[in-house]
């Protein structure tokens, strides 16, 4: 699948930072009032050009009717259904946006370019194999899991009766799933071991990272903001 | 090339060494099988060679090590694996990446080789073992053969001179097994030394110009190729060893089946974005142990899991002697033990878990049935503590414990020995006279002739045949 | 693991016995530099820890559930983790975890840069009591407590950006409305937070080293 436009890792990363950070700390007013719906927009308009059509029309139809909601019902409500209305308005508007970037981020990058990238940062070698190993095992858990599920079905170990002993729930889901983990874990070290991943050399990387004109564009934006941002609040 | 002078190895928490004055010596592009019961130390021998004893398992070793004439424990593991390239049981765990491009050339990243030659030498591989199909997928998704291919691939990239494969075709079904085989043959044709720890002999039986059988951690006996040939089917089973001669295994066709009661199933079809099942409905004598047969992807395990209702998108609906069992009928008259047992097991004693199983703990039934299989001494012990082949038969326990008819195994004997084989087809010639139709997958011809009465070949999501050994009618 | 120096009993001491402190010293720190499968390790169990962290957190999207996440995650999040304590040899494995769960929670949950900072000061000093008091099950408890409670930092921009997070509210929702939520999440609730996620963890430690014995241990994992 082919996308229409590249966006360097490293620019990912700085735009996830950005969007997470200011979307909660900055104040809506002034330049804010311009600048959040950008950072709103931004990870909606990268989810299409990467075609992930799905998530990115889930995340603008929640974003507007959230937005229209606050600006028309919300101020007629009191009470509990005011108190619950906001919590849901206030988490979707300030976590959504960073949310879904870190879904873009880890969505549309390969664990090789992720390495890539925080090689070229100059990140330490030792956190580098740690974060690519946490990535590399989350779809392995994701499918053990399920297993574990069919195991337990054909148990009837699940359900109903699973929400009254709740402990024994988490018992018997949790065991297998890290016995499962740990045996994976162990192979999978060893594994890596015989393939030279203790090597003290320079690790080359084939992916080829390179800025063109829509990193620049971001990395700028994202300069832009974090310059207000400190302008505004700091100072 | 490679020399193992009088070693010996003790794992960490054990009390009887793993091997015991171990002298052996292979030279440079032989072909060298260790072969044995389970627990005779081949795997100890794999680790030994690729450096992982003692880098990362800890124990106590004795003796030398020479590869290419360097003393192994004077080298960091990072320079033994330039030596060495290994390949492990389990494809789907021994991949560092999610793709298959950067799982393919992780070796010779990770040595610092420049890029364009690097994708030289990617290049190289995808023509030389054909993997062109291949690329740019998600490991995940991929059959275990392909995923053994591209780990066979992901070793060989950076040319090592000696080649480990620690029982490689444990999970595969013939046809990748034969894909294997070819590999190997390849390398073989390049020079370089392989060593195989193996159960299945049948396929390196050309290939192969020594086997090492080993028992109890010593060389009992080296047999060249020749030797190897001569020997009987019956032989090698005193030995532990399964069969080489295949053709030979004759399933038993004189069992009488009670023709009386019937197992019914009705058209079966379910739909996935990328799988479509469609089988016709057949009839089969019940009780009966059958054997699903069928290239991997053909969908064995989907089958399985939509005939016994687990999944949703399916709604099967079959008869056990005219008594109708649609949906979540069919999960409630249904048990599975799966290929990986662990995700079966989460109590902390044998016994509580068979007594989990059953609709109403029992505890005198459980110990019968304890007896029955021959377990009766593991009823305290820790399902997670037990051999592979004692796991399985807890995890065979208490799904007899849970009293379904129906039961579907899958896999249950791709990684075992001949005795364990052996007992396996025992329990299950024991189920049969408990009333149930035990469906098992599998790829193993010598227990499909042991226990088997008749088997179903699925190809592609279709049923392509069904029969049964005593040539009744189906 | 114990080194021996020799180091003989003399007035003086010679350039022979520098070269043998200082071999002995480079051979300590050898063995106490964190190695490649010891990252490995540190991502495995990570994972775990963290796939069950964030499948709770989902639950935050109910208002009512998100004050007591950070309970919720001790209670549940003490099984993986106190199997990562018990394979953890070594300083530094901690504090890489509590990094890397502070980043990745900077990264996605829109709060700002506290997480990172809680996860790097909170991971430190679980992993220096953890070394310090060796393995037993009263260390790996209070090392999971300590631990916990880098989850905190998902609350701070509440208390320490207050005058933003509330002014924010004022626009949207009137002033009335903001003085009201502000007088409920007084700054001492901070304190009640801080003490009840290290409650919860303890009890999910004890949970975690409970089961840890049952079944690991048994089976010879551990």
């Amino acid at each position: 699948m082919k996308q229409w436009i590249q966006i360097d890792p490293r620019t990912k990363l700085l735009l996830t930072v950005t969007i997470n950070i200011i979307t909660v700390s900055a104040p809506q007013n002034g330049w804010f009032l311009y600048i959040l719906p950008i950072l709103w927009g931004i990870p909606a308009i990268l989810l299409l050009l990467y075609q992930k059509y799905k998530i990115a029309s889930y995340y603008l139809i929640l974003l507007l009717s959230v937005t229209t909601f606050q600006y028309t019902v919300a101020p007629y409500i009191h009470g509990v259904l005011f108190f619950l209305s906001l919590g849901i308005i206030s988490i979707s508007l300030r976590l959504l946006p960073g949310i879904m970037m870190g879904y873009f981020l880890l969505s549309t990058t390969s664990i090789s370019e992720l390495v890539a990238a925080l090689e070229k940062l100059h990140m330490p070698r030792g956190f580098i194999i740690s974060l690519s190993v946490m990535f590399r095992f989350f779809p392995t858990l994701s499918y053990e899991y399920i297993y574990i599920q069919q195991a337990m079905a054909f148990r009837g170990l699940t359900g109903f009766s699973m929400l009254l002993h709740p402990v024994k729930a988490m018992e018997y889901r949790l065991i297998p799933l890290m016995v499962s983990a740990s045996k994976i874990g162990n192979e999978l070290t060893m594994a890596s071991l015989t393939r030279g991943l203790s090597a003290p050399n320079k690790r080359t990387n084939v992916s080829q990272l390179q800025f063109y004109l829509q990193d620049f564009l971001l990395i700028t934006t994202c300069i832009v903001v974090w310059l207000i941002f400190i302008w505004e609040v700091f100072l | 090339m490679i020399q193992l002078q009088n070693v010996s190895f003790q794992y960490q928490y054990q009390s009887k060494k793993a091997l015991n004055a171990i002298d052996l010596e292979i030279s440079a592009g032989e072909v060298i099988v260790l072969c044995g019961k389970s627990g005779c130390g081949k795997t100890t021998i794999t680790r030994l060679l690729n450096g992982l004893i003692p880098y990362y398992i800890n124990g106590e070793l004795q003796g030398t090590i020479r590869l290419a004439n360097q003393d192994i424990q004077a080298m960091e593991i990072h320079e033994i694996s330039k030596l060495t390239g290994s390949v492990f049981q389990n494809p789907k765990t021994q991949f560092y990446n999610i793709d298959t491009d950067s799982e393919l050339v992780f070796t010779v990243e990770n040595f610092g080789l420049p890029s364009y030659e690097i994708l030289n030498r990617k290049a190289m591989m995808v023509e030389q073992f054909e993997l062109q199909p291949l690329l740019q997928r998600n490991l995940f998704h991929l059959s275990g053969g392909e995923k053994q291919r591209i780990a066979c691939a992901s070793v060989a990239i950076h040319n090592p001179p000696i080649i480990i494969l620690d029982e490689p075709t444990a999970n595969l079904d013939n046809e990748a097994t034969a894909q294997l085989g070819e590999m190997i043959a390849f390398w073989k044709s390049q020079g370089k030394t392989i060593v195989i720890s193996e159960h299945r002999l049948h396929y390196l039986q050309n290939l192969a110009d020594r086997f090492v059988y080993l028992e109890d951690g010593e060389i009992k006996h080296i047999f060249t190729q020749k030797e190897m040939l001569t020997m009987s089917n019956e032989a090698l089973y005193q030995l532990g060893l399964r069969a080489i001669h295949l053709e030979e295994l004759m399933p038993q066709h004189d069992r009488l089946l009670d023709q009386g009661a019937r197992f019914k199933l009705e058209t079966l079809s379910y739909f996935n974005h990328d799988f479509q099942l469609k089988i016709e409905g057949f009839d089969l004598p019940f009780p009966a142990i059958m054997a699903i047969t069928g290239h991997n992807g053909a969908g064995k395990s989907t089958f399985a899991k939509a005939l016994t209702g687990l999944n949703r998108k399916a709604s099967p609906t079959f008869h056990i002697n005219n008594v109708k069992f649609r949906k979540k009928q069919c999960v409630q008259a249904s048990s599975m033990v799966m290929q990986d047992v662990h995700h079966q097991l989460f109590t902390e004693s044998v016994l509580a878990e068979i007594l989990l199983s059953m609709p109403e703990p029992n505890e005198e039934l459980a110990l019968d049935l304890l007896a029955l299989l021959g377990a009766s001494e593991l009823k305290d012990a820790h399902p997670l503590a037990l051999s592979g082949g004692e796991k399985q038969r807890v995890a065979i326990l208490s799904a007899i414990a849970a009293d379904k008819q129906v039961m579907i195994m899958d896999e249950p004997t791709s990684g075992l020995d001949y005795h364990h084989m052996r007992k396996f087809a025992n329990c299950m010639n024991i189920l049969r006279n408990q009333n149930k139709l035990v469906f098992i997958i599998t790829h193993d011809p010598e227990m499909i002739a042991l226990c088997c009465d008749g088997t179903i070949e699925l190809s592609q999501g279709m049923m392509k045949d069904i029969t049964l050994f005593n040539k009744q009618r189906v | 693991m114990s080194i021996t120096l020799n180091i003989p009993k003399k007035k003086e001491i010679t350039c022979d016995d520098y070269f043998f402190i200082s071999k002995g010293a480079i051979h300590m720190i050898k063995n106490l530099a964190l190695r490649t499968e010891d990252f490995m390790t540190v991502g495995i169990y990570t994972s775990i820890y963290f796939a069950l962290l964030f499948t709770i957190s989902l639950l935050g999207y109910i208002p009512i559930f998100n004050a007591i996440l950070p309970a919720l995650i001790g209670i549940f999040g003490g099984v993986p983790f106190i199997l990562f304590l018990a394979k953890t040899e070594k300083f530094g494995m901690i504090t890489m975890s509590g990094i890397i769960c502070g980043l990745i929670m900077m990264l996605m949950g829109g709060n700002g840069f506290y997480p990172l900072l809680t996860g790097l000061i909170c991971g430190f000093i679980a992993d220096i009591l953890f070394i310090k008091l060796k393995s037993s099950t009263f260390s790996m408890t209070l090392s999971f407590a300590v631990f916990s409670l880098w989850t905190i930092g998902l609350y701070l921009p509440i208390y320490l950006h207050r005058t933003t997070y509330f002014s924010n509210i004022t626009v949207q929702y009137g002033a009335e409305y903001a003085n009201k939520l502000n007088s409920y999440i007084p700054d001492w609730t901070l304190f009640l937070f801080i003490v009840m996620t290290f409650a919860t963890s303890l009890i999910g430690g004890l949970i975690g080293t409970k089961l840890l014995t049952k079944h690991f241990k048994k089976s010879g994992i551990v």
